[in-house]
């Protein structure tokens, strides 16, 4: 851990990721409030702590004005304050991206285990069907179930994980394959371990490094994907505070003369997947400096 | 004889890949069937707006054939109907070129004669029969009695071609209504047919249908768009190799000093920048504050995108920058593993000049495999593609595809997959290809 505060990739990747993760926590006092962790809807009764206004407030007369005092990077086509906004809008996206690549992590990796240890036709039929579905196309993948599913956080999670879940199956199969062939699995299928035991317990823990290099930068994805799905009107619903869906409403006034909402947003989610991957940048390397 | 043997052991690896694009577009397409079928919405709602009344929204699906069994539509879908219809109407159907300047076709039955003809009934009692001449003009022929034929149930019906791509069944004495929603509002017709069946040759014959959104058929609206997305992936693509094989190099060379820490992390951070944001950038910087581009693609009827290549500056650049850190990383490490070699460094010590050993022995073997990489990276360039297209409404491919998904126009999702993979298998295909032309020890697996 000492080494990886002495990277300065980690390090510059850790602070602009932090930034959002204390803004995302501390926008209102949702902290110390434990009925506001369920529900969205609450905060709206919360007292402001790193943003001034609720992200749903509207201001007469406020519309698309330019960073000011009052507004610290003005506001939106509805009059609503764009810095509160984004520190709200933080939320579900580093609630939702983890989660997601969790979900494909609990998938895939059990798939990709039991291909691996198992091998033969069980190993030959699933990794066919992923590597059917590592061919299509993930863009076509989000696009076909959340237009059919609808736009909801829910659908997008799910859209992720199964778009995420083959890559880290064939990952996590060829380190089981690696691993199975070492003494300490051959003792454990000696002692008469059931498989399960072997795959979870001592497969799995032995393929951490290169699995959670794979999961930072799937973060990285996963909110990269997650603000596409938000700017091409397949995010979050309104009037959620999704980043992508700033942009998209913003871009529209970019040609009249108001480029700050679309701006905002832009950098928001450009620092946060750039953060993301070069924390896993830096994980990587310091990884094979230790090999 | 190993060279037979190779040509052998190829064309079963090139038969193997081509039976399973087909076994998986088969796959993806009844996936993509089973999800919209699914999906809550309602087609009729989409197109017609939430006002209908039943009878209308009952009368839409008729007229589409959307009242049918899903495993019924796919199968049209997949290998046509007008076969099936043509036994029941007693003549051929063909799709004919209606008006060449408007490049409209449509669906005619085709008498012995060659004749093209359709039916109609005002009254639900005396069939006319349409006969086109070959000037155009029709000529409507009253049919006896006698063409209704009695069914099992004792009911008198007729099959005939009706006007809107649709085999379609009469009932003698019906006083069924259609409902078609023209420019003036809602037209109700009477002596209308009972029951159709949507004509289509089918994805298998080549036909991916007639969108349910625009009525037109999906092919003529694909093609097109499918050559502006090419030309833009195209250009793009000449753009980013040279520029990005080139700064891996020199990346790679130099690595840890300062040039490829300032490389690799400004790769870093153009590769992780979603396209959306890195484009809104560029919008700003270019178009609005310099002023030197276009922001947005916006093309008049009649104006292709050839005319206008100024439009493309932006959208090529989103899309360079994205590639470009991904090309330059791949190349960055393939050549810092190169140079690491026995073969280069018997070379250093043989005293041969450092270009030399970089040009002649380094280079073709270090970009043996960003070469395969970036063929295998075209999903990921897929996806940037529907991005920028939407930003920058540049009418594309990918701005195809996500507005059939979002109004769930299911033929033209289909087809616009069924591209995408092919595209996508093909490329991998190729990539397979190139890299064991490149790498002779690689065997055909």
């Amino acid at each position: 851990m000492g080494v990886l505060l002495r990277s300065p990739i980690f390090m510059a990747g850790l602070l602009l990721v932090g930034f959002w993760v204390v803004v995302g926590i501390f926008a209102d006092d949702c902290v110390v409030r434990p009925n506001c962790w369920v529900g969205g809807a609450t905060s709206l009764q919360s007292t402001p702590w790193l943003a001034r206004y609720s992200p749903y407030e509207q201001f007469r007369g406020q519309i698309r004005k330019p960073p000011s005092m009052e507004h610290w990077l003005g506001t939106d086509s509805r009059g609503r304050d764009i810095w509160a906004r984004l520190a709200h809008g933080a939320r579900p996206i580093l609630t939702l991206a983890p989660l997601a690549v969790l979900l494909a992590l609990i998938v895939g990796g059990t798939l990709g285990l039991i291909a691996g240890y198992y091998g033969g036709l069980v190993d030959e039929v699933v990794m066919r069907i992923l590597d059917g579905m590592i061919a299509f196309p993930q863009i076509l993948i989000y696009l076909v179930i959340i237009a059919a599913l609808g736009a909801s956080a829910v659908n997008v999670v799910l859209a992720i994980t199964i778009a995420g879940a083959p890559g880290i199956a064939r990952l996590v199969r060829s380190l089981a394959l690696d691993i199975k062939t070492r003494d300490y699995i051959a003792a454990a299928e000696t002692r008469g371990d059931p498989p399960w035991y072997i795959m979870f317990v001592e497969i799995l823990p032995n393929a951490r490094g290169p699995i959670i290099v794979d999961a930072m930068l799937r973060v990285g994805y996963a909110v990269f994907a997650i603000g596409t799905l938000g700017f091409l009107g397949l995010g979050l619903p309104p009037p959620s505070p999704d980043w992508g869906s700033i942009v998209q409403v913003g871009r529209t006034a970019i040609q009249a003369g108001h480029p700050w909402e679309a701006l905002f947003g832009s950098l928001a989610i450009a620092m946060l997947v750039v953060g993301l991957n070069l924390i896993a940048d830096g994980l990587s390397e310091e990884l094979q400096r230790y090999r | 004889m190993p060279h037979a043997v190779d040509k052998i052991s190829m064309l079963a690896f090139l038969l193997r890949r081509v039976a399973l694009l087909m076994v998986t577009l088969f796959v993806v397409s009844a996936v993509i069937f089973a999800i919209s079928e699914l999906a809550p919405g309602n087609i009729a709602i989409n197109v017609l707006g939430n006002t209908i009344t039943p009878e209308q929204e009952a009368s839409f699906n008729a007229q589409h054939g959307l009242d049918q069994p899903a495993w019924d539509r796919y199968l049209r879908w997949m290998i046509g109907s007008d076969w099936q219809a043509a036994r029941l109407v007693g003549a051929r159907l063909d799709r004919i070129v209606e008006s060449a300047e408007l490049n409209r076709t449509g669906w005619w039955a085709i008498a012995d004669n060659g004749t093209p003809f359709r039916h109609r009934s005002d009254d639900g009692e005396t069939m006319l029969r349409l006969e086109r001449q070959p000037d155009g003009t029709i000529v409507e022929v009253p049919l006896g009695p006698e063409v209704w034929q009695t069914n099992a149930d004792g009911i008198d019906i007729f099959w005939g071609v009706d006007s809107g791509g649709r085999a379609a069944m009469w009932v003698r004495g019906s006083d069924q209504d259609s409902w078609v929603l023209t420019m003036a509002g809602w037209t109700s017709q009477a002596g209308a047919p009972r029951a159709y069946i949507p004509l289509q040759k089918g994805i298998l014959r080549g036909d991916p249908g007639v969108s349910i959104i625009t009525k037109r058929p999906v092919a003529e609206t694909l093609v097109p768009r499918l050559i502006n997305t090419l030309f833009l992936a195209g250009i793009a693509f000449l753009f980013i190799m040279p520029i990005a094989l080139a700064a891996g190099v020199i990346a790679g060379l130099n690595q840890g000093r300062p040039l490829d820490r300032v490389l690799s992390v400004s790769s870093l951070v153009a590769t992780s920048t979603p396209e959306f944001a890195s484009g809104i950038f560029l919008i700003l910087i270019f178009a609005v504050w310099l002023g030197w581009f276009p922001g947005a693609v916006v093309l008049p009827s009649g104006v292709s995108i050839f005319d206008r290549p100024q439009a493309l500056v932006l959208p090529v650049l989103t899309l360079t920058l994205i590639e470009f850190g991904y090309i330059l990383r791949v190349t960055r490490a393939s050549i810092v593993e190169v140079m690491q070699t026995n073969y280069i460094r018997t070379a250093i010590l043989k005293g041969l000049p450092y270009q030399r050993i970089v040009l002649r022995h380094a280079l073709r073997n270090a970009l043996l495999a960003p070469i395969t990489v970036i063929m295998l990276h075209v999903n990921w360039l897929i996806g940037g593609i529907v991005v920028v297209e939407a930003l920058f409404g540049f009418p594309g491919l990918g701005r195809f595809i996500l507005d059939a998904a979002l109004t769930k126009d299911v033929f033209a999702i289909e087809a616009a997959a069924m591209v995408l993979v092919m595209i996508a298998v093909t490329t991998q295909l190729l990539a397979d290809l190139i890299y064991v032309y490149l790498n002779p020890r690689i065997r055909f697996t």
